[in-house]
């Protein structure tokens, strides 16, 4: 029972582990009172990408959505609201500005793409080459769907697999001896009972799932 | 030191080579004696990788800067605790990881091989060893993690800050050995391929190791969220980075091979469809590894741009062919046992599982390739990024959640559907009562209410099935715990994985409450000021500040009010170092509890929100901007770890023998392992 006494291991260092992270954390570092009063922030960054407790809620709302739009054009990858650096808290400032002055999401985004390249922008925009990154998908999943209709429709003919049927190409079934299949008839009623829905109390609609598979 | 890790690793080549070559050399001369010698070479090459590891742990531990790996990622600064895992922080190291973890997992993977993959057994050893050889090749020539310094000059770099967090102990290694261990379910179908095994031997070796692997590969990905969340300083947890995104497609498709491998237990279909899935998942797992070791896509968290990113793309290459060789060799051999009954069965809902899976995994991929096509066809840089994800995965992933709550209540091979009705008339009644709840209770995120839906969907699927069975076994004189206990022992797969469920279920709700529901502040304020978010009351109090070798850290202690009444003082840092010109912040996230349990700590309680405040920076004039962020429903994401690995654990249990009630049916059933090999072969 090597694979039982592998498996028991596996799982009790796991559970223990869990148990056991909470107390990891790191967080227990101590505040202690120092000397040294540098600062590392440059001053003007922040001045004005900040909200004052009298903003109004509904225009922060709109400015981070904008914000989630956006990538910090020198750490890749990361979108403004993600990144500390200076250069996304003045896109912060900038796109607030904007906004207050009444341009849209499409102008904001305009202005940026014009300065830093599409590369700005989150997403792709839907426009021109790029509209393939939003078709190719739905494209994709609907192709799918057909396929998979059709895979399904071929499994229920015969003896076939599915990835067999979804190139195009059928396996001619192989028919089971009818000893056989009597056999598997029996044993599938036998199944059936523990493998319905709650089969394992296949007691409660034992007479249900008898139907179904003598069907 | 350095020279006992580079005798280890060139012992170690040699004996993966041998075992790889021998063992196929063995069973192709007759020779019992050569296979047998082949296989201990094999469990060697697993201690002489252990004892590289251990080699240039001590190299961390002692300070050891003559090599110039350990110089580079550990400073005499940096607390003790880090030594012992700097090994994996940079890509020499982290490679030696890969390579060590995997030859062990080997080792334990050649050593249970189940009797029935007897035959087997030397191609299984043989694809092993072939990628361990891959791996130690890449180490001994492009990457030597025991290189000398190139000047040694006392001084060392130190890690990168921002692996400095506990989750440093666990993510890193859980998630490399998930993504190298899905070549072991791999190389357990591939042997017994090429062996012409190809019936159902392989496959409760195939489920256990898939399951294994898979289990490791989620906790890593959850430790590794719970991670970015506290240390990133932004407030998220996924931001469908490309390497948080080649991570997810391995197990995306591993999602799918657990549950299609169970059609092929039970009724013996789906045989080549798994095959093909295992195989996906390992090439996807290639891909990986190519994508982080400085493949061509940029990302926050990869190794750096390195010549190695095209050997990986070589080795990907040579996988995908090596196991479309071995696929469409064995075509033939690997037909269904028998046709799909109905359209409304469980194997057809494992079928649009499988499909919805793959979906997701596709647009993944796509997403992580687009801006290669459009750099070289359109020559313009762009980016694929969250919003981009979310629009196309959310609602595939929505259908995974809602057919998570159709597919368990279907039964195997056919369903009528008045029965189907019955079954699905309470969860489709409860996810709509849910979704009218909310939107009556002022909820109006449409995409929100319908994910809430749907997961109450499955939630009540799941209790309905737990509440039917639970009762039966209380007819039966058993009390409502024990009766529970007793069905779930009765089918560990499905229990375990409804538990599974449970836990995507409190994910999911996770996922819902802090992408629909955040709210967020970024604001400057002086000691003593406060702001007001939502309904909490964030005041600044004082800076505090500490000046060490490596690094300043300032502390901003805040206290948080609500109704006027103090709930948390909480002290999240900032800290910034030197030598990096590099900042690593660490959140306070204190848990508004929803049900307070008397006793607990507020981490435990049942959370209603995060409230999250990280200071982003420390001005001159004494002033502390704060991000400060209510993460709603966030502690639902962590507590599905637990609840998650408990589910895993009792799917794989081996049960004591005596509760196995269904052994007897089964194994009369041709489709299942213990016959299929008198039958098939």
């Amino acid at each position: 029972m090597s694979y039982a006494v592998i498996i028991r291991t596996i799982s009790i260092t796991a559970l223990l582990l869990a148990a056991t992270f909470p107390l990891f954390d790191g967080a227990s570092v101590h505040a202690q009172s120092g000397d040294t009063t540098d600062n590392v922030g440059s001053p003007e960054i922040t001045s004005a990408i900040l909200i004052g407790p009298d903003q109004d809620r509904e225009f922060e709302k709109r400015a981070q959505g904008l914000e989630k739009q956006l990538i910090c054009p020198i750490c890749p990858g990361e979108t403004l609201d993600q990144s500390f650096v200076q250069i996304s808290q003045d896109m912060k400032r900038i796109l607030r500005e904007k906004l207050q002055e009444g341009q849209d999401e499409g102008q904001i985004k305009d202005f940026f793409v014009a300065r830093y390249g599409t590369s700005v922008l989150a997403a792709p925009p839907r426009s021109g080459f790029n509209l393939m990154t939003w078709i190719v998908p739905p494209i994709g999943i609907a192709l799918g769907v057909v396929g998979l209709f059709f895979v399904m429709r071929q499994m229920r003919r015969g003896s076939v697999n599915p990835v067999a049927a979804g190139v195009g190409g059928m396996i001619p079934g192989e028919s089971v001896g009818g000893d056989l299949d009597d056999y598997l008839a029996e044993v599938d009623r036998d199944l059936a009972i523990h493998d319905s829905p709650g089969g394992d109390h296949g007691v409660d609609h034992g007479d249900e799932n008898d139907r179904s598979s003598e069907a | 030191m350095a020279d006992l890790g580079t005798m280890s690793l060139l012992l170690a080549l040699a004996l993966a080579v041998y075992a790889g070559v021998g063992s196929v050399a063995g069973v192709k001369l007759g020779s019992g004696d050569l296979v047998m010698s082949a296989r201990r070479s094999a469990y060697m090459a697993g201690l002489a990788l252990a004892v590289a590891v251990g080699a240039l742990v001590y190299a961390f531990v002692t300070h050891d800067f003559s090599i110039e790996y350990v110089r580079g990622h550990s400073d005499l600064a940096q607390s003790q605790a880090y030594t012992w895992v700097a090994m994996y922080a940079g890509n020499e190291g982290s490679l030696l990881y890969i390579t060590a973890i995997f030859t062990v997992m080997s080792m334990v993977a050649i050593y249970v091989t189940p009797r029935r993959l007897e035959p087997s057994r030397p191609y299984i050893i043989a694809i092993l060893m072939g990628i361990s050889v891959f791996f130690l090749t890449v180490l001994l020539t492009l990457a030597d993690p025991f290189a000398p310094a190139l000047f040694d000059d006392g001084r060392a770099i130190g890690v990168n800050p921002l692996l400095r967090h506990p989750g440093m102990f666990i993510h890193p290694p859980l998630q490399m050995a998930g993504l190298v261990g899905v070549a072991i379910p791999f190389a357990f179908v591939g042997g017994a391929m090429i062996a012409g095994q190809t019936r159902d031997q392989w496959l409760d070796a195939a489920r256990v190791s898939a399951i294994l692997v898979w289990a490791t590969l989620s906790a890593g990905l959850l430790i590794g969220a719970w991670w970015a969340y506290t240390i990133l300083g932004w407030g998220g947890y996924w931001s469908w980075d490309p390497i948080e995104n080649v991570a997810i497609m391995p197990w995306l498709v591993l999602t799918a091979f657990i549950h299609s491998v169970m059609v092929q237990k039970r009724r013996g279909m789906f045989r080549m469809w798994n095959i093909a899935l295992l195989s996906m998942a390992f090439v996807l797992a290639q891909f990986g590894l190519f994508i982080n070791r400085g493949g061509p896509v940029v990302s926050v968290h990869s190794f750096g741009a390195s010549t190695i990113g095209s050997v990986f793309l070589g080795f990907m290459l040579f996988s995908l062919l090596f196991a479309l060789v071995i696929f469409l060799w064995r075509y033939p051999m690997l037909k269904s046992d028998r046709p799909l009954e109905s359209f409304l069965s469980r194997e057809a809902s494992f079928l649009v599982n499988n499909f919805l899976f793959l979906g997701v995994t596709f647009v993944t991929l796509w997403g992580i390739l687009f801006p290669l096509f459009s750099e070289f066809a359109n020559n313009e840089t762009v980016t694929v990024s969250a919003p981009w994800y979310n629009q196309i995965n959310g609602p595939i992933l929505l259908a995974i959640v809602i057919l998570m709550g159709i597919g368990p209540l279907l039964p195997w091979r056919r369903t009528t559907a008045t029965s189907a009705r019955r079954w699905l008339s309470i969860p489709v009644g409860i996810s709509l009562a849910t979704m009218a709840l909310l939107w009556i209770s002022g909820v109006h995120e449409l995409w929100a209410i319908v994910g809430f839906g749907a997961l109450s969907m499955v939630m009540s699927a799941v209790m309905e099935e737990w509440y039917r069975g639970t009762m039966a076994q209380r007819r039966a004189g058993l009390n409502f715990a024990t009766g529970w206990w007793r069905m779930v022992s009765g089918n560990r797969p499905r229990h375990g994985g409804y538990i599974v469920h449970i836990a995507i279920i409190a994910l999911g709700i996770g996922i819902i409450g802090t992408n629909f529901f955040q709210q967020r502040a970024d604001v400057a304020l002086a000691p003593g000021e406060s702001f007001t978010l939502d309904e909490y009351r964030v005041e600044y109090v004082s800076t505090e500040n500490e000046l060490r070798v490596d690094r300043i850290s300032e502390w901003a202690n805040v206290n948080v009010y609500k109704d006027d009444e103090l709930i948390a003082s909480l002290a999240p840092w900032r800290a910034f170092y030197p030598v990096f010109n590099m900042a690593s912040v660490r959140a306070s996230v204190y848990n508004v509890p929803l049900v307070d349990i008397p006793g607990l700590p507020s981490y435990l309680d049942p959370g209603l929100e995060d409230l999250y405040i990280v200071p982003s920076e420390f001005l001159e004039d004494g002033r502390v901007v704060l991000r400060i962020s209510i993460n709603p429903a966030a502690w639902w994401l962590w507590v599905s770890g637990p609840i998650f690995i408990f589910g895993t654990i009792i799917a794989l249990w081996p049960a004591p023998l005596l509760e196995r009630r269904t052994v007897p049916v089964r194994t009369r059933t041709p489709s299942t392992p213990q016959t299929a090999s008198s039958v098939g072969v």
